[in-house]
C-alpha cells in the first residue's frame, strides 16, 4: 500500500513538473526539437546536424533533428509558428521563409507569430556564365541583355527563391531584362545547365560552383555581398562594378512568438556558443556558408531592412500574393 | 592515369576498418530499403553527419553501400508483400509479388538479388573504366532532351497496359494528379484547394505506397471476409543456373537501360526500371506472361534500378555533377570530406575516387551475399497470417508515409490513392500506369515549358536536336508497336 502511495505521489508529482511553465532558471528540461523545414541531406539540414553536438553540449540535453520539408520551407516554418512558445521548439528558418513566402501569401503564419533569435550565417550568391561565354564582365551582361531584349535565360533554383530575388536587384539597377528558367534540382540543375551550354547564365552558391569554376569551365561575374570572399579574392561585387546591389541566403533560428525572455536568452547564448565550435567552423569552411552574427534585436531590425528592400521587387515581378487563391 | 599507387589505393579499401564499414552500409541500407517510406535517399542524407570524423574512403563507401544497399532492399517487401520499399522497386511488384503469391517468393527474391548484383556490378564496371568519357553525355541533355526522354517513358503505358485506351485514360489522369502543387515555372499553386500540405504536389512515395500496399490490403480484407483466403505455401528455390542463363538478354539489356539513366541527371532508379520492365515484355516472346508472375520481369527491374547507382556516380565523380536524387545528397557527403566535387576530383584526389571505385565493387558483392543468406529468413514473411500480416502492413505504411517529410497531408494521400488503387483494380485499370504518369508527368511538363522558354516558342527544337529526335522516334515507335501487334496477330493481347 505504502509503495502505492509513493508511486502515485511520484506520478503526481512527475505530471505537476511536465505540466508547470518552466521556469527560465531550469530551462532546459528536456530535448529540444529543432525543426529544419528542408528535408535531410540539403544545405540547412547539414548545418542543423553539425550544430547538434555543439549546442548539446552547452544546452545539456539533447537536440533532436525534425525535417519537416515541403512547400518551400513553410510547411515547416508553420510547425514552429503554432508550437508551444516553451522554448523546446526551435526553427533554423531561412529568409525565404521570413520574408519571400510571407509576400507570397496563402500561409498559415505570418511573421508576428515568430520570435526571431538570432541570424547566424550568410550564403553568399554568384552570378556565372559558360567560360566560353563572350560575356566577360558584368557591364557585358547588361549590354548582352540589352541586345537579347529580354531574351538571355538566367537559371534559377526557384523563380521568387532565395538565389533569384537578389540577382532581381542588380537587374533593377541595371535596368535588363533577363528570362528566369527555374530549375527543379535546385543549384545542381542550373550547374549542369550551364556548363552544358543550355542556358546563358545562372546565380548558384560558391559550394556549387567551386568545382566548376577551378576546372575552368564558368565565369564568375560578380559576387552579391558587400565585401568580396576571402575564399575567391579575385571575384569583384556587383557594387565594384558600379551596380548598388547585395543579397545573399541567410539562416537563423526563430522560435514560437511569446516564449520567455529568460528562455530565449538560454537559447541566444548557447547558440553563439556552438556557432563558433571548430568543428562546426570547419564544416563551414568546406561547404563555403559563411559565419556571421546577429542577436535578437540587431537580427529583428535587419529583418525588417531586408523585408523593405525586397517587397519592392516582389511586386515588380508580380509575385505579391501570388499564392492567395 | 595508369599509376603506381593505384594498386595500393585499391588495397586500401581492403582494410577491415573499411570493409567493415561497407558492410554496415549495405546491411543498413537493406533494411531502410525494404521498410516502405524510408528510401536510399533518406538513409544516406540521414547518415552523411555521421561520417564527418571517418577518412574520407570509409564515409563514402558507407554511404555508398547504404546507396546500394537501400536501392536493392526494396524488392524484398515489393515482392513478398506488394509494398514497394522504395520507389525504385514500384516496378518489381507487377511480376514479384504474383510470384510469391504461387509459392516462388524464395525464386522471385533470388532473382531480384542476382539481377541486382549484376546491374549493380555492370554499372561499376562501366564507371570504373569510362567514366570520363560517359561523363559528358550527362551534359548533352538539356530541357528538350528531357522532355523527349520523358515523352518516350510515358509512351510506355500504351505497351503496359492490357487495353491501350483505358491506359491512355488512366495515364492521363496520372498526368493531371502530377499537376497538384506548385506550377514549376512561376511557383504559382494550382489546384491545392488551400491545403498547404499539397504546395509541393502529391507526394509521390505515399501516393505510391497507397497504390499498390492499401490497395492490396483493402484486397486481402475482402478476402478475410468472404473467407476465401488463400495460404500461401513456401516452395521451389533460388532460380537455378539454366535459370538464370534464360534470363540473360533481359539482365544484360537491364543493366545498360539502368547505367544509361543513372547517367542522364534528374532520372533515376525509378524510371529505369520501369524503361528497363517495358523493354523486357516488348522482346519477350511470351509479353502476356508478363504481370501474372513473369521471372524476367522480375530480372528486368531490379538489373536496372541497381545498374543506376554506378551510372549515377559517372557524372558525379567526372564532373561533381549528381545523376541521380540520391548522388545528389551525396554531393553533400562529398563537401563534408573537404572534397569539393567537380571535375578536378580525378586528378587531385585519385585515392578518394579509385577507393569509390572499389568499394562500390565490394559493396555489390555483400548485397549479394547478405541477400542470398537472407532470402530464406525475408520469405518466414508469408508464414504470418494474412489478418496479422495485413494490419502490420497499414502500420509499416503509415510511419514510412509519415516518415518522409513529417507531413499529415501525406497520410491522407495515402489513404486517398489506396482507396483509388483498390477500385482502379477492380476495374482492370493498370497501376503501373498512374505511378509512371507520377514520376514522368512532372519532368515532362517542367522541361517542355523550359524548352519553350529557352528557344522563345520554337518547338521544332525537339525534332533538330538529334537525341531529342532519338527518343520521340522512339516514343511514336512505342505507341504504335501496341497497335501494329494487335493488328498483325488479329488479337488483342491478353496481359
Amino acid at each position: 500500500m505504502n509503495k502505492l502511495v509513493t508511486l502515485f505521489a511520484a506520478a503526481c508529482a512527475v505530471s505537476l513538473g511536465v505540466a508547470a511553465p518552466a521556469s527560465a532558471a531550469d530551462f532546459p528540461q528536456r530535448p529540444i526539437t529543432l525543426v529544419v523545414p528542408w528535408g535531410a541531406g540539403g544545405g540547412s539540414d547539414i548545418i542543423a546536424r553539425t550544430l547538434v553536438s555543439p549546442l548539446e553540449k552547452e544546452l545539456g540535453k539533447p537536440v533532436i533533428v525534425t525535417n519537416k520539408a515541403g512547400g518551400s520551407g513553410t510547411i515547416g516554418t508553420s510547425f514552429v509558428a503554432h508550437s508551444r512558445p516553451d522554448g523546446y521548439t526551435v526553427g533554423l528558418i531561412n529568409n525565404t521563409g521570413l520574408i519571400h513566402q510571407i509576400h507570397y501569401g496563402g500561409l498559415e503564419y505570418t511573421r508576428e507569430d515568430l520570435d526571431p533569435l538570432c541570424l547566424f550565417l550568410k550564403v553568399p550568391v554568384f552570378l556565372v556564365v559558360n567560360s566560353a561565354s563572350p560575356i566577360k564582365t558584368l557591364d557585358d551582361y547588361v549590354k548582352t541583355a540589352k541586345e537579347k531584349d529580354g531574351a538571355l535565360t538566367l537559371g534559377v533554383a526557384a523563380v521568387g527563391g532565395g538565389t533569384h530575388l537578389p540577382i532581381e536587384l542588380f537587374f533593377e539597377k541595371a535596368g535588363i531584362k533577363v528570362q528566369p528558367m527555374p530549375f527543379k534540382d535546385g543549384g545542381s540543375g542550373v550547374l549542369t545547365a550551364l556548363v552544358g551550354n543550355h542556358i546563358d547564365s545562372g546565380v548558384i552558391h560558391p559550394s556549387e560552383a567551386y568545382g566548376q569554376y577551378k576546372a575552368g569551365n564558368l565565369r564568375v561575374l560578380g559576387v552579391l555581398d558587400e565585401t568580396r570572399l576571402e575564399a575567391y579574392p579575385e571575384i569583384p561585387t556587383f557594387k565594384e562594378s558600379g551596380y548598388d546591389a547585395t543579397g545573399q541566403v541567410w539562416r537563423s533560428f526563430v522560435v514560437p512568438k511569446g516564449t520567455p525572455k529568460e528562455v530565449k536568452d538560454i537559447l541566444v547564448k548557447a547558440i553563439e556558443t556552438a556557432t563558433k565550435d571548430p568543428t562546426y567552423l570547419e564544416t563551414l569552411a568546406k561547404i563555403g556558408d559563411l559565419p556571421t552574427w546577429m542577436g535578437p534585436e540587431e537580427f529583428a531590425k535587419y529583418l525588417e531592412e531586408d523585408d523593405t528592400k525586397l517587397l519592392a521587387t516582389i511586386k515588380r515581378l508580380n509575385l505579391y500574393n501570388k499564392n492567395v487563391q | 592515369m595508369e599509376t603506381p599507387d593505384t594498386l595500393g589505393y585499391i588495397l586500401a579499401v581492403f582494410q577491415p576498418s573499411c570493409l567493415w564499414a561497407i558492410f554496415v552500409g549495405v546491411f543498413g541500407g537493406t533494411v531502410i530499403g525494404a521498410l516502405p517510406g524510408l528510401t536510399a535517399t533518406m538513409g544516406v542524407a540521414l547518415l552523411i553527419p555521421i561520417t564527418f570524423g571517418m577518412p574520407p574512403v570509409i564515409g563514402l563507401n558507407m554511404l555508398i553501400g547504404i546507396f546500394i544497399g537501400g536501392i536493392y532492399g526494396g524488392c524484398i517487401s515489393s515482392i513478398l508483400v506488394k509494398t514497394p520499399g522504395t520507389p525504385a522497386s514500384a516496378a518489381t511488384v507487377l511480376d514479384g509479388y504474383p510470384l510469391a503469391q504461387k509459392g516462388q517468393a524464395l525464386k522471385a527474391l533470388g532473382m531480384a538479388t542476382i539481377a541486382s548484383g549484376i546491374g549493380g556490378l555492370f554499372s561499376c564496371v562501366v564507371l570504373a573504366f569510362c567514366a570520363p568519357l560517359l561523363a559528358s553525355f550527362a551534359l548533352k541533355f538539356g530541357p528538350a532532351e528531357y522532355f523527349s526522354l520523358a515523352a518516350f517513358g510515358l509512351a510506355i503505358i500504351a505497351s503496359l497496359s492490357s487495353d491501350i485506351l483505358k491506359g491512355i485514360l488512366i495515364g492521363c489522369f496520372g498526368m493531371l494528379l502530377s499537376t497538384i502543387g506548385s506550377d514549376p515555372i512561376g511557383g504559382v499553386l494550382r489546384f491545392t484547394f488551400g491545403m498547404t500540405g499539397f504546395a509541393d504536389g502529391v507526394a509521390f512515395i505515399p501516393a505510391l505506397i497507397g497504390l499498390f500496399a492499401i490497395s492490396e490490403v483493402l484486397v486481402q480484407i475482402e478476402r478475410i471476409f468472404e473467407k476465401n483466403e488463400v495460404t500461401v505455401k513456401l516452395s521451389g528455390s533460388i532460380p537455378s543456373l539454366r535459370e538464370l542463363a534464360s534470363c540473360w538478354k533481359t539482365l544484360l539489356r537491364g543493366s545498360i537501360i539502368g547505367t544509361f539513366v543513372g547517367i542522364v541527371p534528374g532520372t533515376g532508379s525509378g524510371t529505369a526500371s520501369w524503361i528497363s520492365y517495358s523493354e523486357a515484355k516488348r522482346n519477350s516472346p511470351h509479353p502476356e506472361r508478363f504481370g501474372t508472375g513473369e521471372l524476367d520481369g522480375v530480372a528486368a527491374t531490379e538489373s536496372a534500378n541497381n545498374a543506376v547507382c554506378g551510372g549515377a556516380l559517372v557524372p558525379l565523380l567526372a564532373l561533381g555533377i549528381p545523376g541521380d536524387s540520391v548522388t545528389a545528397v551525396l554531393v553533400g557527403g562529398l563537401m563534408i570530406q573537404g572534397l569539393a566535387p567537380g571535375p578536378m576530383l580525378f586528378t587531385q584526389r585519385p585515392d578518394v575516387v579509385i577507393g569509390i571505385f572499389t568499394g562500390s565493387f565490394i559493396a555489390n558483392v555483400f548485397m549479394i551475399i547478405i541477400g542470398l543468406a537472407g532470402v530464406r529468413l525475408f520469405a518466414q514473411v508469408l508464414r504470418i497470417p494474412k489478418r496479422t500480416l495485413v494490419m502490420a502492413i497499414v502500420m509499416f505504411c503509415v510511419l514510412g508515409s509519415y516518415a518522409i517529410n513529417m507531413n499529415v497531408t501525406d497520410l491522407y494521400t495515402m489513404l486517398v490513392f489506396g482507396v483509388v488503387g483498390y477500385f482502379l483494380q477492380k476495374y482492370n485499370f493498370s497501376l503501373a500506369a498512374v505511378c509512371i504518369a507520377l514520376i514522368l508527368g512532372p519532368i515532362a511538363e517542367v522541361n517542355l515549358r523550359l524548352a519553350y522558354i529557352a528557344n522563345q516558342g520554337d518547338l521544332t527544337v525537339f525534332i533538330t536536336k538529334p537525341i531529342s529526335a532519338f527518343f520521340i522516334v522512339l516514343s511514336i515507335l512505342s505507341l504504335v508497336w501496341p497497335v501494329y501487334r494487335e493488328w498483325k496477330t488479329g488479337k488483342k493481347i491478353p496481359q
